[in-house]
């Protein structure tokens, strides 16, 4: 277990809510500033008019979701490494919302291709890239509940996690590698970005309010994982006890 | 007379000529090496205003159904911890 006691494990969960909170508080904010220059501020884009206003959601979904896959894995190469339970849980907590806004990724992209392609789908580099990263990480959750040794499942998930990263980069670099019809990036480009000022200040503290909203979740997240850990462990002591076998640890 | 009237015409006129042939019209000078692809007019219709609303809506709709998600397995965690609790002291 990663708590000694249960005094121990209330003073970490008042301590997660509070950092949650307080993110929570900061990003409602960031999302009140962003909606209002994604509606009030930022000027209609020339050539594809109102429905770009898409890409104000699109994008910073796409970020987060690579950004919290990015953690996934980083933190499965410190579980499959040091076999700490925290980073098990950060990791499943992060494939969790990173699979929450690929979803946001892969309906909002749609609605924006209907009328700038006229097809709500296309298998292109890019998009198909994006929902085979969507199913690699269902399959996480698949894998982790699998088995029957919980250990092993997170093991093999942590793996998964590993390897299904792999995609971010190959989304990322899919536009320039292959005949894509996916925009090409119009802010992160060597040469500076290509999008107006407004675009740009739009898109980045639209960025910032999505990242906020992802570490308030992440942290509400981790603190539920640690109170599921916790119940883990008081049934294992109780099944235990009641066919009086000597209490051997919880379930991490 | 009239041949050497004629020469000095078409002395006089060949600079023109070659001057009026190798500046093309402005036009010309601004129209591009290669035609441009003929792009669609931004749809700016009651359509693409409806695609935005979807968009934001089901965004939004998804976070928040996550974080009532998040609420109810909480919840039920509390309720499950405190049965336990609750066996154990009985």
């Amino acid at each position: 277990m990663w708590w000694k006691n249960e005094e121990d494990l209330v003073e970490s969960m008042t301590g997660t809510w509070r950092w949650a909170s307080g993110l929570a508080v900061l990003a409602g904010l960031g999302v009140l500033a962003a909606f209002w220059m994604i509606f009030f501020y930022v000027p209609t884009e020339a050539s594809m008019g109102v429905v770009q206003r898409i890409f104000y959601v699109h994008v910073p979904a796409a970020w987060v979701a690579f950004m919290a896959f990015g953690i996934v894995a980083l933190c499965s190469i410190g579980y499959l490494w040091l076999r700490d339970e925290r980073l098990d849980a950060i990791s499943v907590s992060a494939a969790e919302l990173g699979v929450v806004f690929t979803t946001i990724v892969l309906v909002t992209g749609p609605l924006w291709g209907k009328l700038a392609w006229g097809a709500w789908w296309v298998w292109e580099p890019r998009l198909t890239l994006t929902l085979l990263l969507w199913f690699i990480y269902i399959g996480y959750f698949v894998l982790r509940g699998a088995t029957d040794n919980p250990e092993r499942g997170k093991r093999f998930a942590a793996v998964l996690g590993v390897v299904g990263a792999v995609d971010i980069p190959l989304i990322h670099v899919s536009v320039n590698w292959f005949r894509s019809q996916h925009p090409q990036a119009v802010v992160l480009r060597p040469e500076g970005p290509t999008a107006g000022p407004e675009i740009v200040i739009t898109l980045l503290v639209s960025l910032l309010a999505f990242t906020l909203t992802f570490f308030a979740l992440l942290l509400l997240r981790y603190g539920l994982e640690k109170l599921r850990c916790n119940a883990e462990a008081l049934r294992f002591a109780a099944e235990s006890t009641r066919h009086a076998t000597p209490v051997g640890g919880g379930v991490g | 007379m009239r041949v050497l009237l004629l020469l000095l015409a078409l002395w006089g006129a060949a600079p023109h000529a070659v001057a009026a042939q190798t500046s093309p019209p402005v036009v010309e000078q601004i129209a591009p090496a290669s035609p441009l692809p003929t792009r669609p007019a931004p749809p700016r219709t009651l359509r693409a205003h409806w695609h935005v609303f979807v968009a934001f809506a089901l965004a939004w709709a998804l976070l928040f159904g996550y974080v009532l998600s998040l609420g109810r397995r909480f919840a039920r965690l509390e309720r499950d911890v405190q049965g336990m609790h609750g066996g154990r002291s009985s």
